[in-house]
């Protein structure tokens, strides 16, 4: 039942590859989120990360509990934000899950399809309610949702979408011999750069999700393009997939780090659904109003700092900054995980379609790494390859 | 060029109707459903080649395209195709098979394209890595379907300035009235990838695009026309500008004999020909992904 008191937060860690940062202000502005501690498993984590999360809890004037499980015993905790690397997010929902804890997961549940399976499950058989907000509630979905209600369309037979971030400085790759990596290690943490089918082309898939039935065949293209430090790993730096639903509609998606400077409004973020009776072209970065500061310009020429060369902290200098105040999201998923916590609706997104997104990805890097369609669901017990 | 048969769909009606400002001594044959006000008509192309007509202009893919071809070669008028011929062994024995048959390219006429063609050519641009391109075309079945996915390769292959290394298809078709859906994932040689969607609507002149390189991003907006107009109920409507088709029409028959675009070369040949209808039919008719390589 809604009741006016606060829901305590729990912040996990502050990882440099997570948005745990950003989650911070919507919690203090929401007036039913209050944090209440910082928490990680602190002789676990390296030097970096220990400073980090210290910093945050003292700004944050909360206390920073140097054990997981201690601080899951905590009354006042009712959700905890994971917001830890990738390879250690499902141990830590699955035992929040088990503590009787609410969850916010900050993109993948976990490095393998195998841990997100083990979040499905404990979330289930806990009772508790978990939300996955990066997937779900961006401008793309935001706008399409009502679009797709509308009928206008006709009978829905494709999706494509382009989301690229407009971040890091490219620079000329030497060698383009590097092997495709892949994706069936479940290895996603590198200190110089993120995968990017993954990081960006998440967005895109959940919209994918929302549009398209369950996916069935996958194919794709991708690699290195921008950066050496995707190309001498032979990381991808960009990619395209292609998607064919169990009904046999279509949906296509390119996405990546695309470098500074190379859009005016911090990467393009377009879709176009396409109905029997109609298309629709949903640009997320439109309306905007078109400003044009000298300073702004040169920033977009403007090397990015020397700390954050891929803008994993910063966002990408605009020209056309969107009207769209909450272009991510984020405030819209809170203020449904906060209306589901008090019983209203069930979650648009759960981390049911957060573990097939990440399902459709690995499947596209396997199509990718070797060239060859893949075929839905990927099985359980074999590893990809 | 006096004396033209057009052979168009009935939503290419209104700007057809206008081609007499480009040469007041046209006279045009039409052959469609639709009767035009102020054309001459024909019900039947045997009925529209009369004496004197040099020419005929195919805006459109309709079933009876192969055969018509076929039936203009064997009578001497040379054919304008704004896509490629089906290859059903119907055209005239006399002839090569491409004699007197002039392929062209709309999108060369397209300004928002030549202006993305001239930028991607600056150094600064750097390495093409991905293009992509919706455009209708899928409303009127298969052969438009065809035309468009064609239109859309062979842009794609010169806007990517490499030539295709394998490309896959993905059909699907829904509706009363075998509605078209096509995407093409291509990959091209010096490692970039083409996205080409064909939507079932029908106009397949406008193409949204959008090209990346190392170097930025170029995009075009089918739907930025400069000219809105916004009427008493308060809707707004772009107010169109003439199409790249319509461009294509007017260059072609401004031209005495000329064929306006350039001859594709050996792989693009080989990548627009039947193996690619052919392709659209098994990838629509098995629901399956087709590899052309």
């Amino acid at each position: 039942m809604p009741t006016d008191e606060a829901y305590g937060v729990l912040l996990v860690s502050f990882s440099r590859h997570s948005h745990q940062r950003n989650f911070v202000s919507l919690y203090r502005q929401h007036p039913r989120t209050r944090i209440v501690a910082v928490a990680d498993d602190d002789d676990t984590i390296d030097e970096d990360l220990r400073r980090l999360n210290r910093i945050w809890a003292q700004q944050l004037g909360v206390p920073y509990v140097t054990s997981v499980g201690e601080a899951l015993r905590r009354a006042d905790v009712a959700i905890v934000s994971i917001g830890h690397d990738i390879e250690r997010r499902s141990k830590l929902a699955q035992l929040a899950a088990a503590a009787g804890k609410h969850l916010w997961i900050d993109k993948f549940l976990g490095a393998t399809l195998s841990e997100c399976d083990l979040v499905v499950d404990a979330v289930a058989a806990c009772g508790v309610t978990a939300m996955v907000p990066s997937y779900g509630y961006g401008s793309l979905l935001r706008q399409a949702r009502p679009i797709l209600a509308s009928g206008r369309l006709g009978q829905l037979l494709g999706c494509h979408v382009d989301l690229h971030f407009a971040k890091g400085l490219p620079r000329h790759i030497d060698d383009h011999s590097i092997q495709f990596l892949g994706g069936d290690t479940g290895e996603w943490k590198y200190p110089e750069l993120k995968r990017e089918l993954l990081t960006t082309g998440s967005y895109s898939v959940g919209l994918l999700q929302t549009c398209l039935g369950r996916t069935r065949r996958i194919h794709g293209t991708g690699g290195g393009f921008f950066f050496p430090e995707h190309a001498q790993r032979g990381a991808d730096d960009f990619a395209c997939l292609t998607l064919v639903d169990e009904d046999g509609h279509l949906g296509t998606l390119s996405a990546g780090r695309v470098g500074l400077g190379s859009h005016p409004a911090g990467g393009p973020c377009r879709a176009w659904l396409v109905g029997s009776d109609a298309t629709a072209i949903i640009d997320a970065k439109r309306p905007a109003a078109q400003a044009y500061l000298h300073s702004d310009l040169l920033d977009l020429t403007r090397p990015p700092a020397a700390n954050d060369p891929m803008g994993w902290a910063t966002g990408p200098p605009t020209l056309h900054p969107p009207a769209d105040d909450d272009p991510a999201g984020l405030a819209t998923a809170l203020e449904e995980f906060v209306t589901a916590l008090d019983g209203g609706p069930e979650l648009q997104y759960t981390v049911s379609h957060a573990r097939d997104n990440m399902e459709i990805l690995l499947a596209g890097y396997q199509a990718i790494a070797t060239q060859q369609e893949l075929h839905l669901p990927l099985s359980r017990q074999a590893p990809l390859s | 060029m006096n004396r033209l048969i057009i052979v168009a769909a009935a939503h290419q009606l209104n700007w057809i109707q206008d081609l007499h400002d480009v040469d007041p001594k046209l006279v045009v044959l039409w052959k469609s459903k639709k009767t035009p006000a102020n054309l001459s008509c024909a019900k039947r192309l045997e009925d529209a080649v009369a004496d004197g007509v040099q020419n005929a202009l195919f805006l459109t893919p309709q079933a009876s395209l192969a055969a018509d071809v076929a039936f203009c070669q064997e009578r001497g008028v040379r054919v304008h195709s704004a896509g490629p011929i089906p290859d059903t062994g119907r055209r005239s024995p006399a002839s090569t098979p491409n004699e007197g048959i002039l392929c062209g390219m709309p999108w060369r006429h397209d300004g928002l394209w030549k202006r993305l063609e001239k930028t991607r050519q600056r150094p600064a641009f750097g390495a093409p890595v991905f293009y992509r391109r919706v455009s209708g075309g899928g409303a009127s079945g298969l052969l438009s379907t065809w035309w468009a996915l064609w239109q859309g390769l062979m842009e794609s292959a010169q806007t990517l300035s490499s030539p295709v290394s394998h490309a896959k298809l993905n059909v699907t078709r829904r509706g009363p009235r075998r509605l078209w859906h096509a995407s093409m994932h291509v990959h091209v040689e010096c490692g970039a990838t083409a996205q080409i969607v064909v939507t079932p609507q029908p106009d397949a002149d406008r193409a949204d695009r959008l090209l990346v390189g190392t170097g930025g991003s170029i995009s075009t907006d089918s739907t930025d026309t400069g000219l809105h107009l916004i009427d008493g109920d308060g809707g707004i409507q772009p107010l169109e500008a003439r199409t790249p088709l319509q461009e294509w029409v007017r260059a072609t028959i401004n031209s005495s004999s000329a064929l306006p675009d350039p001859q594709v070369s050996g792989w693009q040949q080989l990548t627009t020909s039947d193996s690619l209808l052919n392709a659209i039919r098994r990838a629509a008719r098995h629901r399956q992904t087709i590899t052309l390589t």
